[in-house]
């Protein structure tokens, strides 16, 4: 329905802008309006009948910040909340695409089937620095690093919200969450009764359909299952041909959940996927053209498990119980990859006193993985078994109440490659006033080494005999042949080590708008690098083969700004403008070679709008810029690229909503990224569109 | 002095439209019946008191302020803070932080926000016998013995109570508001 009133002033789009500035200050004479005293039982029944909106985003809690429930606004840190009304509205069909909503992270699409996310830097397909959480188990990848994006997925209207953290969370969530920490938080089973069912297709989406259903399984027991299906299109490749990279995954899973009015919780989740993909990538031969594009299938499938146990112990203390099973199977064709984790947690909290709130916990993990050997990659041993032991405390102290808050906490592991790492933190968070907040931060997080970065040997790239770069041709007395080139892991390892000193603003106000912004420098060393003496050879009939031995030898700062605004200048519109810029230096000795430099924008924006036409229709826009990567004059230069969706969605019945989207609308095609290793060739995103239909019972 | 005069007058009829437009455009918003979710429930905090008889003993007819705690929820104690010169029944709100729990008893109204739900069932064991309305938005806030929680259903912000919680804490309830929970217990 067209509001009462109809539109303001459309008739002039200055004074259209001129209305919207107004009503930014007017707002909040609205609000103050709203608290009126004395009342009538009349007034109170009209409470009941408006249209309750969401509050501004900051007023949203997140639990990812401090392991416990707290306000966005009051978190010490750079966190950002994709909430089930953003994902929705953005028409994304998968959880990886939602964290473009997100400022300063990094979401490039690097063919059909693979992404690369960071965040502040460090991207890649294996991008190791930034930590994701699925309901509190992590997916993050102890073999090479990095998430495998397209087997983590469920059904979008499950989902609760997205918490994303910029910036170090490693004193509570330990190694690798050194550039940020995502955890994808899906609704408790309680929220989600009845049946959703959600269908559609289109050029690149070429059938999608997802399943839930929920019940009530006794008093205080809820519980839903779900079924998820995509099948996408191959993307183009640069030469204008498809990129054989169409995939298909197929997931199902449960969730229970159990409250008791004594205030204990057992939740119990888990799920299985299974997946195929096309790739495709270049293997260095030693015969010309001295490599070789390979075309293959590739199949993952694994299965979760996880359980918690939260449990009041008395009005100043609770504590939680948490264990999760994590089973994954991966066969590409230059390796096989088997991994098993078991993670178990113990958390306890209490309130000591009127100003300490202290979160501690300890947990143990066993990683078990084995390794088949693929055409050019071989780990060494083949299998193994690895532990992390862990211990946290922190504590949030209120200096001045509800005015000026310090956390302090540190986090002690021990891994089986570098021994005992500490990852402390500092926090500070200023509240002068209900409008404004501003914090500080310092921590020390590391990368600690996977199992690429101690017993992988694989081929990069390869030499022709006559290259005047082979080095083999700067050695007098050896005959000239082919050289092919790769890197190889070392047991000599140290983790790689930031230390961030962050801090953050955020303005709010009135409940329309919110303004959040962060600052950041990071100041790296013991970066992964390989060294350009330190080869190991082999010898071949009529070619060598050289590896280069991995060090820890680089260092580098980075420094940069997030932006995030949220406006909603009339019931019915909202916008979200975002703007992250980036700014890394890499200091590397001469003889030292890294493959993770230059591989994030330096500046990225979107703009959102969400505008409802009527009360049963939307219509929501999405434009998006991004810088180049791998920014200098080189080969792998990928441009920058703004692009658009759009999408327009219908509910004919409460129940029943269809919608019709258009992603990457501004350009036939665009590049995103380019793989960092054996990525042979660029991968195009095409323009493509799909209908949906989404029926809830 | 004369001169002055369509000047002033041209500045107020100028400053009337702006008003007037700011009137009309928080009406379109009115119209469209949309609030957010945090209005809404202080609107609801200051209404509700109104409509709930404490005993005597508890709040004598001269007590100035209702006393409202406020648990967890710290951008809320400061909006109640705001809210602390607004009046329900002739009284204004004096906000404290719940945070020291051992202060409960001086109570009149005790807001749990959210971020305390872990704890809530033990805070409501322990003042269930004081004649302190309760009042929150946790999930079976009001099933497990607080008076008053806020339900959000089909975008509508609406409330149940628990007329026995608040029996057991000797607080009567208006039976007009009762009627108007979209649950009682």
């Amino acid at each position: 329905m067209i509001p009462a009133g109809g539109f303001p002033g459309f008739g002039g789009f200055a004074r259209c802008l001129a209305l919207i500035a107004l009503l930014i200050w007017l707002q909040p004479i609205a609000l103050s309006h709203a608290a009126a005293p004395d009342a009538s039982l009349e007034e109170i029944q009209q409470l009941g009948e408006v249209h309750a909106n969401r509050s501004d985003r900051l007023a949203g809690n997140v639990t990812s910040v401090g392991k416990k429930t707290q306000r966005a606004s009051e978190a010490a840190a750079a966190v950002f909340v994709i909430t089930q009304d953003d994902i929705r509205r953005s028409g994304v069909t998968s959880i990886v695409e939602a964290l473009r909503l997100a400022p300063g992270v990094h979401v490039a699409r690097v063919d059909a089937s693979h992404w690369a996310v960071s965040a502040r830097g460090s991207n890649g397909v294996f991008a190791n620095k930034l930590l994701v959480l699925m309901d509190g188990r992590e997916v993050y990848a102890s073999s090479f690093g990095g998430v495998y994006w397209d087997v983590q997925d469920q059904p979008l209207e499950d989902i609760d919200r997205i918490e994303v953290i910029r910036g170090p969370g490693a004193s509570l969530w330990g190694a690798n969450a050194v550039n940020g920490v995502i955890n994808i938080i899906s609704k408790s089973s309680r929220d989600t009764l009845g049946g959703s069912v959600r269908a559609g297709g289109g050029n690149l989406e070429q059938g999608f359909g997802s399943f839930r259903y929920g019940v009530k399984l006794g008093d205080q027991t809820y519980g839903r299952v779900y079924a998820k299906g995509v099948n996408r299109g191959a993307f183009d490749d640069h030469a204008g041909g498809s990129a054989r990279d169409a995939w298909s995954m197929t997931q199902s899973g449960f969730r229970v959940d159990h409250d008791n009015d004594a205030g204990r919780t057992l939740t119990l989740l888990g799920g299985a996927y299974q997946s195929q993909f096309g790739l495709q990538f270049g293997q260095p031969v030693p015969t010309a053209p001295y490599s070789a594009i390979i075309r293959d299938q590739g199949r993952s499938s694994g299965f979760n498990l996880l359980g918690r146990w939260r449990e009041a112990l008395s009005l100043s203390s609770e504590f939680t119980v948490q264990a999760f099973l994590n089973h994954d199977y991966r066969r590409e064709p230059f390796a096989v990859q088997e991994r098993t984790t078991l993670d178990l947690e113990f958390q306890h909290r209490f309130l000591l006193g009127d100003r300490h709130d202290v979160n501690w916990g300890m947990g143990y993990r066993l990683l078990r993985d084995a390794f088949g050997t693929g055409t050019l990659a071989s780990i060494e041993p083949a299998s193994a078994n690895k532990q992390l032991a862990s211990l946290f405390v922190q504590d949030d102290i209120g200096l001045i109440d509800n005015e000026l808050k310090l956390t302090l906490g540190a986090k002690l592991q021990h891994n089986d490659y570098t021994g005992f790492e500490g990852q402390p933190s500092g926090r500070l968070l200023w509240t002068p006033t209900q409008q404004h907040s501003v914090w500080l931060a310092v921590s020390r997080a590391v990368r600690t080494p996977n199992r690429a970065d101690c017993c992988l040997r694989t081929l990069r790239g390869a030499f022709a005999p006559d290259d005047p770069a082979n080095p083999i041709n700067q050695t007098t007395g050896i005959p000239k042949m082919p050289l092919l080139w790769g890197a190889q892991g070392s047991s000599n390892l140290s983790a790689e080590r930031v230390i961030a000193y962050e801090m953050g603003y955020r303005f709010t106000p009135h409940n329309q708008l919110s303004v959040d912004l962060a600052l950041f420098y990071n100041r790296y060393t013991a970066l992964r690098s390989w060294d350009v003496r330190d080869f190991t050879y082999q010898f071949h009939p009529g070619y060598i083969e050289a590896y280069l031995n991995r060090r820890n030898s680089l260092k580098a700062s980075s420094w940069g700004s997030e932006l995030a605004v949220s406006w909603k200048p009339l019931p019915f519109w909202s916008l979200d403008a975002v703007y992250s810029y980036l700014n890394i230096n890499l200091e590397a000795p001469p003889t030292a070679l890294s493959f993770d430099n230059n591989t994030s924008p330096r500046q990225q924006a979107s703009l959102r709008s969400a505008f409802n036409l009527t009360d049963s229709v939307d219509l929501d826009f999405w434009l998006r810029y991004a810088d180049p990567v791998w920014r200098p004059a080189s080969s792998l230069r990928v441009d920058g690229y703004l692009t658009l969706d759009t999408r327009l969605a219908w509910r004919p019945f409460d129940r029943l909503e269809l919608s019709v989207v258009g992603q990457n609308l501004l350009e036939p095609k665009h590049a995103e990224f380019r793989q960092e290793v054996l990525g042979p060739s660029l991968v195009l995103v095409p323009r493509s569109y799909y209908l949906q239909l989404n029926w809830q019972f | 002095m004369k001169a002055d005069w369509p000047v002033k007058r041209l500045r107020e009829r100028r400053m009337r439209l702006a008003v007037l437009l700011a009137v009309g455009l928080s009406g379109v918003a009115g119209a469209n019946g949309d609030m957010d979710v945090e209005t809404l429930k202080l609107s609801y905090l200051a209404k509700l008191p109104k409509f709930i008889e404490w005993p005597a003993a508890a709040l004598p007819a001269d007590t100035q302020a209702f006393t409202l705690c406020v648990l967890g929820d710290e951008s809320l104690a400061a909006i109640a803070r705001q809210l602390g010169q607004q009046q329900a029944q002739q009284r204004s709100f004096n906000v404290v932080d719940g945070k020291r729990v051992g202060n409960l008893g001086k109570c009149h109204i005790l807001y749990v926000g959210n971020s305390e739900e872990w704890r809530a069932g033990s805070v409501l064991a322990k003042v269930q016998r004081s004649p302190i309305l309760t009042i929150s938005d946790i999930h079976d806030f009001a099933k497990q013995g607080g008076i008053v929680e806020f339900v959000e259903q089909d975008r509508h912000l609406k409330f149940e109570i628990n007329l026995s919680a608040a029996g057991k804490a000797g607080l009567r309830v208006n039976s007009k508001l009762a009627e108007l929970a979209v649950k009682t217990y």
